[in-house]
Order: structure tokens, then sequence, then C-alpha cells
């Protein structure tokens, strides 16, 4: 399985954990579920809860421990909280960047 | 004589007990003839009136009779508890200018002189010498930072003391280097009550000198109290000679105070309130199982925080601006909800956790996750976040062992259904240990 389709594992266990908790269907589980934003699912304390779930399952899998919500994050061109493909395509470059590749 | 009527009771009293330490019996007989030799020991070590003298101990019998001469002397006393860490002690030097120091050991209570190299040159300190008064160094515990220390002068803080009021049985549980101490050491004393000093500060023990002693009045914070309430010690001890249990120095946890009526009804729980700056107050609950207080002082509220003007106000910090407003009035920090005369403390305003703008007191949340089962203590705090400004976040400590994930998740489901969203922590960690710090307060700041 390539770090991709990990990573979109793991974010999927945080969408079934988030939409759990919230007794809906709050994010539907797809790479074109736009989270916050122009039309996004998500209120900012949505967006920090899910990316708190984010990380956990994260850590689990890969036993490696990221931040997302951080300055760069935010600053980034290409926001990684705008849909889930951007955020998984974020958590592989700061995996990668941790010198995890697979 | 700053002293005197202390004196002058303990004369009257001579053949009462003053002090009960480690199993051991001191009458106030005791204690005259101590302070008097301690008078041709401080003339021999040269501690003259002015010095700034810093007493390492806790309540000894010796050590009490020190401090007593030291005011006597007009001395400016720094009372610090000696198992604090070497390096708060070391700042604690650095600020009070400390020019001698008796160093206790508190199990044989007998101390080591040194004298410093040291010239206080503090104006604060200048103005209590030109009074010919003695003075009081406390220090706050300081979240951040050096502590700071605040300097009192004592003639003004002796003021009250001097009404005569009725002793009862009341356990010394609170610290040498705090008010809560001091007031209720001062109160026993100038009433001729027995010092029921304690060694060891855990729930069996407390409960065992409350039976062995018949104490009525248990001053305690609610940490303590909390403590209490886990560990079941209640249950092994007869405590049915406590009639008066006092709580301050941080906001109780509502639940606490509901199970600690239900456990205790013959109790009456008595909140009470001061501050290292101020003093402590007289102050009466509207109920037993109410946290709304009425503070007898001069307050009053700027935008929900508390403001005192008081008498028995500190001079100002050694090292931090005054914090007195222009027209005198001192500002607690402690945020306030007012009802009538009555008010509620909510707690630091500098612990209030500001989400996207929100206000979350951390013991709104803490209380409601000690609601659950198999909770036995909670910390919540603040961490930064770039989205919200602050988040939530909580540890928990199970009573029994439970799979951390999934306590985290029940802990966030619980406060879901009870808070509002943005109250609810976004991250919560499990740990092993409990949050009380060496004050019997928590600690906030991760």
């Amino acid at each position: 399985m390539s770090l991709e389709e990990r990573v979109q594992e793991a974010v999927y266990l945080a969408v079934d954990e988030t939409n759990e908790d919230q007794g809906e269907e709050l994010l539907p589980k797809s790479l074109d579920t736009l989270l916050f934003g122009e039309n996004g699912r998500l209120d900012s304390l949505g967006l920090v809860n899910f990316i708190s779930v984010v990380e956990e399952h994260v850590e689990d899998v890969f036993d490696a421990t990221i931040v997302l919500a951080d300055e760069r994050a935010l600053t980034a061109e290409k926001s990684p909280f705008h849909s889930i493909a951007n955020l998984v395509e974020y958590v592989c470059v700061l995996l990668r960047e941790e010198g995890i590749e697979a | 004589m700053s002293i005197e009527f202390l004196l002058r009771v303990f004369e009257e009293h001579q053949n009462d007990i003053a002090i009960y330490w480690r199993g051991k019996r001191f009458d106030y007989r005791w204690l005259y003839t101590r302070i008097e030799k301690w008078r041709s020991e401080l003339d021999e070590l040269k501690v003259t009136a002015g010095a700034v003298v810093s007493i390492e101990s806790d309540f000894t019998p010796n050590t009490i009779a020190l401090l007593l001469a030291l005011i006597e002397r007009g001395c400016i006393g720094v009372p610090l508890m000696w198992d604090a860490p070497e390096e708060n002690k070391a700042r604690i030097y650095r600020i009070a200018q400390i020019e001698c120091a008796f160093h206790f050991d508190v199990e044989a209570d007998s101390y080591r002189f040194q004298r410093l190299e040291v010239a206080n040159d503090h104006d604060l300190v200048a103005t209590v010498r030109g009074r010919e008064h003695p003075g009081l160094i406390l220090f706050t515990s300081g979240s951040s930072g050096d502590p700071k220390g605040a300097i009192h002068d004592f003639t003004g803080l002796l003021e009250k003391f001097k009404r005569r009021r009725p002793t009862r049985n009341m356990l010394l549980f609170l610290k040498f280097d705090h008010w809560g101490g001091l007031n209720t050491l001062l109160h026993n004393l100038s009433n001729g009550g027995i010092l029921y000093t304690v060694q060891d500060y855990g729930p069996d023990s407390v409960c065992k000198l409350i039976q062995d002693y018949d104490i009525e009045v248990l001053p305690a914070s609610p940490t303590f109290l909390n403590l209490l309430l886990i560990s079941q010690a209640y249950k092994k001890f007869d405590l049915g000679s406590l009639n008066l249990i006092t709580y301050g120095a941080e906001p109780m946890p509502e639940l606490t105070l509901k199970r600690l009526n239900e456990l205790f009804p013959s109790v009456k729980f008595q909140q009470t309130y001061g501050l290292i700056e101020l003093g402590v107050f007289r102050s009466k609950s509207k109920s037993s199982d109410s946290l709304w207080v009425k503070l007898d002082m001069d307050y009053r509220i700027v935008a929900g925080i508390l403001q005192i003007k008081t008498e028995s106000a500190m001079l100002g910090y050694l090292n931090a601006e005054s914090p007195f407003t222009e027209d005198g009035w001192f500002n607690t920090g402690d945020a306030v909800e007012v009802d009538g005369e009555f008010l509620r403390i909510l707690g630091r305003k500098s612990e209030m956790i500001n989400v996207g703008g929100e206000k979350v007191m951390p013991q709104e949340v803490e209380n409601t996750i000690l609601e659950m089962d198999n909770i036995r203590d909670v910390l919540v705090y603040k961490e930064k976040s770039p989205l919200t400004g602050h988040i939530v976040c909580a540890k928990v400590n199970p009573a029994a062992a439970e799979d951390p994930k999934a306590l985290a998740r029940k802990v966030k489901k619980y406060c879901r259904a009870r808070l509002q969203s943005f109250k609810v922590p976004v991250k919560v960690e499990v740990v092993d240990e409990a949050f009380m710090s060496a004050r019997g307060k928590k600690k906030r700041v991760i």
C-alpha cells in the first residue's frame, strides 16, 4: 500500500470517529469532502477537533507525532484544511519529512 | 512591643497545652520561656531589628517561638517550607535579599544559623524599617517565572487578633509559608487555643489526627478534600468530632462540595478567601452546600474581576509593579459572579481559556469531568492554537486502569452532552498521577 493510501485510511478512521461522535454523517468519506472554508462542513471549532483526531490516528498508524495546525499549515498557498484530499496530501508531506515513506 | 497582647494570653494560659507536635505536648509556659530564650540567642547571633530573616522550617515548637521572637524584635520574617525545591529557595533568597537564615531540621527541631553577605537595600524594606515595625514577606507560588514577594507591615496584620474569640480544636493543616497557616497559628495563640501540627498531609494521617485529638475544625484546600473523598479515608476513622471544614485558596468543585455535604451532614462548610497580598478575610458562605460567599471587606467588581481595598494589604511586591490602582484598590485577578451581596469566585483570570473569543474557566470543565465514574482527578488547561487562540485540554487520572483511548473518548462524549461545544476538551490525555502541587493547589501551567 502506498503512503497516500495508508494516510487516507488513517484520515477515514478519524472521519468515522468524528461522525460517530457527532451522531450524524457530518463528513462524507470521500477525498472531495470540503472541510473548512467556502462550503466547508466544519467550523473552526469542528476543525480543531477533527485535526486533533486525525493527529491521533496518524500517530497510531505511523508511530510518528505530527502537528497539523501551525503557522505553516495556515499560511500554505494550498490550504491543507480545504478538503480531505488536501489534508491527506499534507500529512504525506509531513510524514516524508520525518523520513516515513510507506 | 507588638506581641505583648500574645504574651499576656500565654501567661493566663501557662498551664494549658499550646502545641501538639509529633506526639509531644508543649504548654504555654514552655512557649513563653522559649521566647525569652530566643531573645538572648538572637542577641548572641546579632540579629537586630529590621534584619531580613528567613526561617526554613515548618510548624515546629522552636520555629513558632522564633517567629514570635522575631516579630517582637522588629525583624522582617520570611517563612519558607524547609522542603521547598532548592532552586525556588535560591530565587527567594535573591529576591528578598535575605540577610540571616535559620535552617531547621524539622524532625529534631534544631537549627543552623547562617549570616549572608547581603545588605538589604530594597525601598519597601526601608519603609518598614523606618516605621520601626516588624515585617513579613510571603511569596506567591507564581505560575511562571519568578515567584512574587509581597511585603507586609506585621503590626497591621496583628491588629485583628487582639480581639478575643472562642477557639475550637483546629488542625494546623495549612502551610507555614502561607497566610492560611499563619492565620490559624495566630488565631489559636491569641486565644489560648491548641495548635495541632501536621507532619504527614496524606488523607489517612490527617483523619487519624482528627480522630485522636477530637479535632473540630479542619481548614483545608478543595484539592485535599477531593483526595479525602477518593481515598475514602473517612471510612477508617471516626471523624465525629468535626463540626467545621473551611476551604479556600482555589475554587471548590461543585460536586465535591455536594458529596462532602452528603457524607458529613453535621459538618458546616465555610468558604474562606485570602491572598498572599492581602491576608485572610472573614467570610460567610450562603449555606454549607453553596459556593456563594459574602466577604466582609470593601470590594468592587471591575470588568468581572474582583478588586479589594483593605488596611491589611501589603506595601507592595519586592520584584513586580504595584498591583494597586491609583485609588488604592488591589486587583485580585479573580473572576467573580455577583448575586446581591454574595459572590462566587470563578477562578484566576490568567487561567481563563479563550477559545475563539469564548471564555472557559477550567474549573467548570473539571467539575463536569469529575462527575464521571472512575475519574480520580482531572486537570484542565489551555494550549495555544493558531485556529482558535486556545484550545481546552484535559489530563485525567482514572481510579481504576482503563483503556486510555476509550476513556479519552468517553470524557469528550460526556462533556459534549453537557457543555457548550467550545468548552469540550479537544485533547484528553490519560495519566497515572494526581495533580496536587506542594501547596495543595492545582497548577494549570503545563
